[in-house]
């Protein structure tokens, strides 16, 4: 009797292909599992135990003798600090309205500049490095220049004191120093966006008796809606964990305090680390459901081109 | 050929790796420390050389552990702990590090013969101790008081004031002369406290609340119950004035401050005696000239008393490798170079040792605190934690930004809010601390 043998069977493209690119995302893969995902992953546990700084042993909220729903209970200490006292929701109110103005303002502002500036040409070309600049410099660095601008320029100009002092407008004129930063970036996005339109829709438009704003409302913002997706995502993720501007402008008073900041006074400065810990896994968790709900509505009204 | 050099080369090698083994290894003191100003670096090195010259074997290495401030230096230190650096030396007052104590990372130095004979009053050995027991050597002290331009007040016929009323009329009189009367700089948060502090601990060691600052941390009492927090509070809005501060009072730091003070934008800056060192350099080579005096908060002419609080204070490491030269190393310090560090950072020290070198500033403030119309942090029986100092600096400087910019900040807009506010963050941190 003959063996049948099987023939060994030629691997699909798809699979090589999607083996080949996975190998190339492998180290990023790895680096983010290892710096990013496991030492989040290990620090969950932190925040249900009593953890005051980090050179302490921590140790649980319970004892021995309480019953299971006791244990339960007690181990939700820290979340229920955060929850019953006022500082960790006063921070996530700042975050939120920082957030949400600097998520306006870098992307209005980027978007008008890439409207602007899209075409290549000497000018534009200079104005598109000009505009990305503040993007390559660090934050703090920034953040101290817009100080100065504010008491030392803008508030003499305007008779007032500057705006990062008075509770009023200490988010705003963070929003505007953060914005001043991001926008080139999201300007960038926008051109790359706007150039893949093709001609052909806005002559068919025209030809059609369309006017500007008619082709900028139903073919322009249509067609880069990625990148809208793109850079409210992004905009949203870094201005949810905002820590360096408040570190450098507004260290001791409450109403610049972002939820980043918070989390780390209580972790490394105020010897409440496992109230900072559950307060980080707090604005995890609020970031990964922010960004997963815009993305899928923004993903909705994406077109094909 | 190829064989036999190949054959040498490793031998070479091994024996290199071999000797490195082998080799006695110096003996290395690494020292954490938050001391920015570049005087305090330049005496950190002569100090440094002083030992190499006596113990040529043992390195001294000084790590700058500062962010911007003093209260970035735990974060930095602890986390650096946690992840296994064992410096051998460690700067800080030990009622604020507490968790080192109690871990086992500071070592007991109560008895010791170098600090007993260094003759230190019991205010002095109060900053330097934990629950009674001494746990740091102390190298000078600081206090606080208010720096003035000498050549703007002679010019303007503006004598020192010596009562709260002449010291108002001196700020009016100023702003009259379109200069601003103070260079605030209440983004620090040292600034806000040092400005309640001459009412604050002398009042309350006045009147034997020694365990003020513990009652209050506990909860036992409430800052309400204190009447000095609010004559503090009012007192200091008074200084600031109404109208009198300039635009970037609230948005200063430190050296926005001293430019300020020394490019004579402002006549007079409150700050701490920490800071004559920034000073000397910045004038260095300049004909501006400065004068200090003790802040008067009264009417009554009587000097005012001076406020004492160990400055450089340093622990040490009780897990580290070379504890004992660690502790030989500040022994060394107390005791052949505190002359040498008091003229290299202007700090007037604990002994009392001066050179003759020792500028008249210093001297005057070494014989204030000797004549013993003090009030020393170190009298309390236990110091505000970082926590609460934290806390309090936080209502503290709303206070600045209302009285400042006339605009309410953190809810607060009078001294009562202001309490309010102060005690709303201690009991939170109450309620964090009961977790």
């Amino acid at each position: 009797m003959t063996k049948v043998v099987n023939p060994r069977r030629p691997m699909r493209y798809s699979t090589k292909h999607h083996l080949g690119n996975a190998l190339f995302l492998l180290p990023t893969i790895a680096l983010f599992v290892f710096v990013v995902l496991i030492p989040f992953f290990q620090g969950i546990p932190y925040s249900f135990l009593r953890w005051k700084d980090l050179i302490n042993e921590p140790t649980p909220y319970f004892s021995a003798d309480n019953t299971l729903m006791e244990k339960v209970v007690l181990s939700l200490k820290s979340y229920n600090y955060l929850f019953t006292t006022k500082p960790f929701l006063t921070s996530l109110g700042v975050t939120f309205n920082f957030t949400g103005l600097y998520l306006l303002f870098s992307n209005l502002l980027g978007f008008s500049l890439a409207l602007l500036i899209k075409k290549s040409s000497r000018f534009n070309n200079f104005s598109r490095t000009a505009f990305f600049l503040p993007f390559t410099t660090s934050v703090t660095a920034g953040a101290i220049i817009w100080a100065y601008l504010y008491s030392d320029i803008y508030g003499p100009l305007m008779g007032v004191v500057s705006p990062l002092y008075t509770d009023n407008t200490t988010v705003l004129a963070m929003a505007v120093m953060a914005s001043w930063r991001d926008m080139g970036y999201c300007m960038l996005i926008y051109i790359a966006a706007l150039q893949t339109i093709s001609l052909d829709y806005y002559e068919a438009a025209t030809v059609e008796g369309a006017n500007r704003w008619q082709q900028f409302v139903h073919i322009t913002i249509p067609m880069i809606v990625p990148a809208f997706t793109t850079n409210i995502t992004l905009i949203l993720a870094w201005g949810l964990r905002t820590f360096d501007l408040p570190m450098v402008v507004s260290q001791n008073r409450a109403a610049g305090q972002t939820a980043a900041f918070y989390i780390y006074d209580q972790i490394f400065q105020n010897r409440g680390a496992s109230v900072g810990q559950a307060a980080a896994i707090i604005l995890t968790l609020i970031l990964i459901v922010l960004t997963q709900i815009i993305t899928r509505v923004l993903r909705r009204l994406e077109v094909e081109a | 050929m190829k064989k036999l050099l190949s054959l040498l080369l490793t031998v070479i090698m091994v024996l290199s790796m071999v000797s490195v083994a082998f080799a006695e290894e110096a003996v290395k003191i690494t020292v954490f420390h938050y001391m920015v100003e570049g005087q305090k670096a330049d005496g950190m090195v002569a100090i440094q050389e002083e030992f190499k010259a006596k113990y040529p074997d043992v390195n001294i290495e000084f790590e700058n552990l500062a962010y911007s401030q003093g209260t970035d230096f735990w974060p930095q230190l602890e986390t650096a702990i946690a992840a296994g650096d064992n410096p051998e030396i460690i700067m800080g007052n030990p009622g604020l590090y507490s968790s080192l104590i109690e871990e086992g990372y500071i070592m007991d130095l109560t008895g010791n013969e170098t600090i007993k004979s260094l003759g230190l009053t019991d205010g002095d050995m109060g900053d330097v101790s934990y629950q009674g027991k001494w746990y740091a050597y102390p190298v000078d002290f600081k206090s606080w008081g208010v720096f003035y331009n000498v050549k703007m007040f002679k010019e303007l016929g503006i004598e020192v004031p010596s009562t709260k009323t002449e010291l108002l009329a001196v700020c009016q009189k100023l702003y009259d002369n379109s200069i601003t009367p103070w260079a605030q700089w209440y983004a620090d948060g040292a600034s806000v406290d040092i400005e309640m502090r001459p009412i604050v601990w002398t009042e309350a060691l006045a009147n034997g609340d020694k365990d003020m600052f513990a009652k209050l941390m506990s909860g036992e009492k409430k800052i309400a119950e204190y009447p000095y927090f609010a004559k503090g509070l009012q007192e200091w809005a008074d200084r600031m004035g109404s109208g009198w501060a300039a635009n970037n009072a609230t948005s200063n730091k430190q050296t926005d401050a001293n430019e300020m003070f020394v490019s004579g934008k402002a006549g007079m800056l409150y700050q701490g005696t920490w800071n004559i060192g920034s000073i000397e350099q910045m004038i260095a080579g300049t004909d501006f000239e400065y004068g200090f005096f003790l802040c008067p908060m009264d009417d009554s002419g009587n000097t005012p008393v001076l406020n004492v609080q160990v400055d450089q204070a340093f622990m040490v490491n009780d897990k580290a490798d070379q504890k004992e030269w660690a502790a030989k190393f500040m022994e060394f310090w107390l005791t052949d170079c505190m002359g040498m560090w008091s003229d290299f950072t202007y700090q007037p020290c604990i002994t009392g040792a001066t050179t003759e070198n020792t500028p008249e500033l210093l001297r005057s403030l070494l014989a204030a605190k000797a004549s013993g119309n003090t009030a020393c942090y170190g009298d309390f029986t236990a110091p505000f934690s970082s926590a609460f100092t934290a806390a309090y600096r936080k209502a503290l400087t709303a206070w600045a930004v209302y009285c400042c910019t006339g605009q309410e900040a953190s809810g607060v807009n009078s001294v009562d809010t202001c309490i309010q506010y102060m005690q709303t963050l201690f009991d939170e941190e109450i309620a964090k601390n009961a977790l």
